[in-house]
């Protein structure tokens, strides 16, 4: 077993701590992990599944290395991606699927950037597209020092009224973990942290949301749904939890508030009494949006908004956030997605190895910057520890 | 024309109120072949006003098992805490009934407050920690009570007369056991419009979204479980008060017919799917059951064959239509 | 040890060998504060009377890997014992232990298939076949015992070699060989593969069917090996006895430090856990504390061991410390 596991992951180009319990390793490692796997088997045709999502730019290269190599050998790759350009990288042909159905394949010479949206989406997506500047208010969040051992230290930063904050970084630069502390779902170790002014730690998310926090998680399934239960009873647990007295539920107050929330969000379902797991991936998306507006929190953390969202209902949640921020509240958006921050964020907050390491208001902000500041401390290397 | 719309309004029930319906559907069927069987006896409205009243005590624990299992966890200890209860009733009496009847309650209370601390609190495995309190539960009950029935109370009187004439005749005329089976559904239904009532399903659908939106499970779950030893003890209350005894063992058939009648009613025993009516509709299920197989001449031995039969067929309808 | 409110920091060796530790204090005790707690009639009543429970237990385990339970073990005990009796009497010994095997294995056949194509609940399907065996052994039996004549049969149960009884060899045969299957069997680690990640397993090739199947048949025989040996204690076929059995094997195997949500536990922290009854049982005994207060001990036992040894990593929130993931 050990000389078979040495085997493979020598051909991959990969070497590990066999020892090593599975969920110790990186991310990246894991998938290396599971591609060995695959190749243990003798298979000829590797089917890869979105195998990048949390792969830093070094790890990119690394991988794609190992799947060129793989096609050298003879193997048949099928590469699910969302990530146009590493399709264009790595790609012989493309396939493009919507709504179940094959909308249009050929070679990818015969793409670029736009045809391929299109055949995605169906019409044209407009680039161009900026949220506007609105005139900012008092600071509702400010953080000083945060550090939480091991993982971030030493965030300072502030959030006003009508501002949306990027917060970019590679993927184990500390971002989820920076808001997970400020929301209460992890501890920070030392620093401050203050909503209008007021110092505050967060035992858990119950005490973030009597404040006025409101957090979307990056995995809206796990952590953001009840699936056996009613898309209206999951759109209304923060408005149930903050309009509640004394356990008294003003039902048809919230009901009709939610309810209102759900259409203006735009969730398509037969009915809001239905199960939330019998929705589409991305209306249950759009329902926990709705959860979360429907608490008329003031501060916003969205951690990743439009991660798996086609690209048609993207541009709805921009328009949400815009409403959100002409209403004068704040949003502190996670995403790696550059473009995205680029056109949605006012300022972008760079966050490498657990610290920030540059700021970018608006007007300065651009892909290389981002990145330079990104890549600039870490080389390359992802681990914090 | 009429199907479609038929059919539409079935699509846009919950799942819930889905396996309600057709639990509902399923009882109206034993009831009528306890009917034909029994040649129209069973129908009448004395032997069906029998029904409710045999089956209060394990309607009530139900209950409380179906709290339990909604918020993801279980309760194996309700049936000793009814014994236990039974057992407190018997030698408190002597302090007068409102203050035994208050002891009888408050007393299990603290041992699901128990059971709440470790599985909410620390995060133990219900299944152990409800477990392990059965076992001491039910000691505890035999050590008070020497190890066997108690038929009267510690001053050497008997079980007082009010109590079991109340069982009788009731209030206003209705039977004790329906009384008290009402107040606790209507209890039950308004706890579960309350917030920390309503969040129970929740708690039992995914506790981690539940956490992420602020929900404050620990105490969500901490309440099920203390629900769950209290409505056992109210279940310990009736018994003493159709028998007029205490044993500790008294409601050991109780604790497996209680997550029965539970699962019967098409609750889900990962947690976030259940309804009280549906409940209801279980342990009347099995009360009918008995019924039917007494007058089928069935050997009461075979009562737990029949009863682990129609476990597995609701287990496997509720799944079959989770699937769709 | 908990660094951070909230987080299950116990030291990982306690999960372990927390059981281990807990038999040692209990032992000790034993040795020192108990009169006769030593002597050979002792520790071998001891063995005598728990290795039935030992060798439930190692079926339990095999079932809660794979995340699942079994509560119809019990019941599969009285059905075994019924099983051998009424087939010794007209066939013989021989055919009696048979049936008294094939019998039970039939019924974890049929909750392995419940549980692994039907995808049913494990909790529900081994009640309901727990009273559905239960309810057979009765009917079969007429809710009466039946005696056994056969004077063999009867002598084995009780028997001992080198003092040490049959039934203990029985036990630990089992235990070596089913740690020996499950650690370097490639079916053993599927076991383990398929309670710690069902969806991994599936997806890297592993028949979760299969798996699944197999453990519930398999505990289904464990029980009926300790069925018979149960029987020829009896000196006849119960269809009455082995109630509540299960918990008692359930609790056990949670004691040694399996985890009820798969993929967690060790055969040795099983028969540590079962000696930890044992023990218990034997100290309280010698004592002379009546019975009545067994159960209390028994409970607080349990709690203690569940809180020492129980990580749950399941349904975590909090990131442990030092951990940065995505």
């Amino acid at each position: 077993m050990r000389r078979l596991a040495e085997r493979v992951l020598n051909e991959i180009g990969v070497s590990l701590n066999l020892e090593a319990p599975a969920g110790t390793l990186t991310v990246a490692h894991q998938q290396m992990v599971a591609i060995a796997r695959a190749l243990s088997v003798h298979s000829r045709v590797l089917l890869l599944d979105e195998p990048t999502a949390v792969f830093t730019a070094a790890e990119v290269e690394a991988f794609f290395r190992i799947v060129r190599r793989l096609k050298a050998q003879g193997l048949g790759i099928i590469y699910i991606s969302h990530h146009l350009e590493e399709i264009f990288q790595i790609g012989d042909r493309i396939t493009v699927m919507r709504d179940g159905r094959v909308t249009r394949t050929g070679p990818v010479q015969e793409f670029d950037r736009m045809s391929l949206v299109r055949a995605m989406v169906g019409r044209d997506i407009d680039f161009s597209r900026r949220s506007q500047p609105t005139a900012l208010g008092e600071e509702l969040l400010r953080v000083e020092g945060l550090t939480r051992r091991g993982v971030f230290q030493g965030i300072s930063f502030g959030l006003r009224c009508g501002e949306i904050v990027g917060l970019a970084g590679l993927v184990g630069s500390g971002r989820t973990e920076l808001a997970r502390a400020i929301f209460g779902v992890d501890r920070f170790h030392s620093g401050n942290l203050y909503i209008r002014g007021v110092g505050r730690r967060f035992r858990s998310p119950c005490q973030a949301l009597s404040h006025g926090l409101g957090m979307l998680p990056e995995n809206r399934k796990e952590e953001g749904l009840v699936p056996s239960r009613p898309v209206l009873e999951n759109a209304a647990y923060c408005a149930v939890q903050l309009q509640s007295r004394f356990g008294w539920v003003p039902w048809a107050r919230i009901r009709r508030l939610v309810r209102a929330v759900i259409e203006n969000v735009g969730v398509r379902c037969a009915s809001t009494n239905l199960g939330v797991r019998t929705l589409s991936g991305g209306n249950q998306q759009k329902v926990v949006i709705a959860k979360w507006l429907a608490a008329r929190s003031d501060i916003l953390i969205l951690d990743e908004p439009t991660r798996g969202v086609d690209v048609g209902a993207r541009e709805e949640i921009y328009a949400l956030m815009w409403r959100f921020k002409a209403d004068g509240k704040a949003i502190l958006m996670i995403s790696s997605d550059l473009p995205e921050l680029l056109t949605q964020a006012d300022r972008i907050l760079v966050m490498a190895k657990g610290r920030i390491v540059g700021e970018l208001p608006r007007e300065q902000a651009s892909e290389e910057a981002v990145l330079g500041f990104a890549l600039e401390t870490s080389r390359g290397q992802r681990h914090v520890n | 024309m009429l199907e479609a719309v038929a059919r539409r309004w079935w699509q846009q029930r919950t799942v819930d109120t889905q396996r309600t319906f057709t639990t509902f559907l399923a009882m109206l069927l034993l009831i009528a072949l306890a009917a034909v069987l029994s040649r129209g006896v069973f129908i009448k409205p004395t032997n069906l006003l029998n029904l409710v009243f045999q089956n209060a005590i394990l309607g009530v624990i139900s209950f409380g098992q179906l709290l339990v299992i909604l918020s993801a966890g279980i309760d194996l200890s309700v049936g000793s805490m009814l014994g236990l209860s039974t057992v407190l009733l018997m030698i408190f009496q002597f302090l007068g009934l409102p203050v035994a009847l208050l002891l009888t309650v408050t007393i299990p209370a603290v041992f699901g407050a128990v059971n709440g601390y470790f599985v909410a609190q620390r995060r133990l495995p219900a299944f152990v920690v409800t477990l392990a309190m059965m076992l001491f539960v039910y000691s505890l009950a035999q050590v008070i009570s020497g190890g066997a029935g108690i038929y009267s109370g510690l001053n050497g009187a008997p079980l007082s007369p009010v109590l079991v004439s109340f069982n009788r005749r009731g209030l206003l005329g209705v039977p004790l056991p329906a009384v008290v089976w009402l107040l606790v559904l209507a209890g039950m239904a308004l706890f579960l419009r309350l917030r920390l009532g309503h969040f129970v399903f929740a708690v039992g659908g995914n506790e981690r979204a539940a956490v992420f939106s602020g929900v404050p499970v620990t105490m969500v779950r901490f309440l099920a479980y203390l629900g769950a030893s209290v409505l056992a003890s109210v279940g310990g209350i009736l018994a003493v008060a159709r028998v007029g005894e205490g044993h500790p063992a008294a409601g050991q058939t109780y604790l497996l017919d209680s997550i029965a009648a539970v699962t019967i009613g098409g609750a889900s025993l990962s947690g976030g799917e259940g309804t009280m009516i549906g409940t209801l509709l279980g342990v009347l299920i099995l009360g009918t059951l008995n019924n039917i197989l007494n007058l089928l001449n069935v050997s009461p031995m075979m009562q737990p064959a029949v009863k682990g039969v129609v476990i597995l067929l609701a287990v496997y309808l509720n799944g079959r239509r989770e699937q769709r | 040890m908990s660094t951070d409110r909230g987080e299950r920091q116990v030291l990982p060796r306690l999960n372990d060998y927390g059981a281990a530790l807990v038999l040692l204090c209990l032992v000790a005790y034993g040795v020192f504060r108990v009169p006769n707690f030593l002597s050979e009639m002792n520790l071998s009543a001891i063995l005598y009377q728990y290795s039935i429970i030992g060798l439930l237990a190692l079926g339990q385990l095999l079932v809660v890997l794979t995340a699942g339970i079994d509560l119809s073990q019990g019941a599969l005990l009285a059905l075994t014992s019924i099983t051998t009796a009424l087939v010794m009497v007209r066939h013989g010994p021989v055919m009696g232990v048979l049936a008294g095997l094939a019998v039970p294995a039939g019924v974890g056949v049929v909750s392995g298939l419940l549980v692994s194509r039907l995808r049913m609940p494990p909790f529900l399907v081994t009640l309901g076949t727990m009273g559905i065996a239960r309810g057979m052994a009765m009917r079969i039996a007429n809710a009466r015992p039946v005696p056994i004549h056969n004077e063999a049969f009867i002598s084995f149960g009780s028997g001992t070699l080198i003092h040490v009884p049959v039934s203990t060899f029985l036990w630990v045969g089992a235990s070596i060989g089913l740690a020996f299957f499950l650690t370097r069997r490639p079916f053993g680690r599927h076991v383990y593969a398929v309670g710690s990640s069902e969806e991994s397993s599936r997806l890297s090739g592993v028949s979760v069917a299969s798996v699944k199947l197999a453990v519930y048949v398999l505990s289904a025989f464990l029980c009926a090996v300790g069925g018979v040996i149960w029987t020829s204690r009896l000196g006849s076929g119960s269809p009455v006895g082995g109630q509540n059995y299960e918990l008692e094997s359930i609790a056990a195997v949670v004691v040694g430090g399996a985890s009820l949500f798969g993929g967690k536990g060790r055969v040795d922290g099983v028969v540590a856990g079962v000696l930890i009854f044992g023990v218990i049982n034997s100290v309280l005994n010698l004592s002379r504390i009546s019975p009545f207060w067994q159960g209390m001990i028994k409970g607080a036992v349990v709690l203690l061991a569940v809180a020492l040894t129980q990580v749950r990593s399941g349904a975590a929130i909090r990131a442990p410390e030092g951990m940065a993931r995505a």
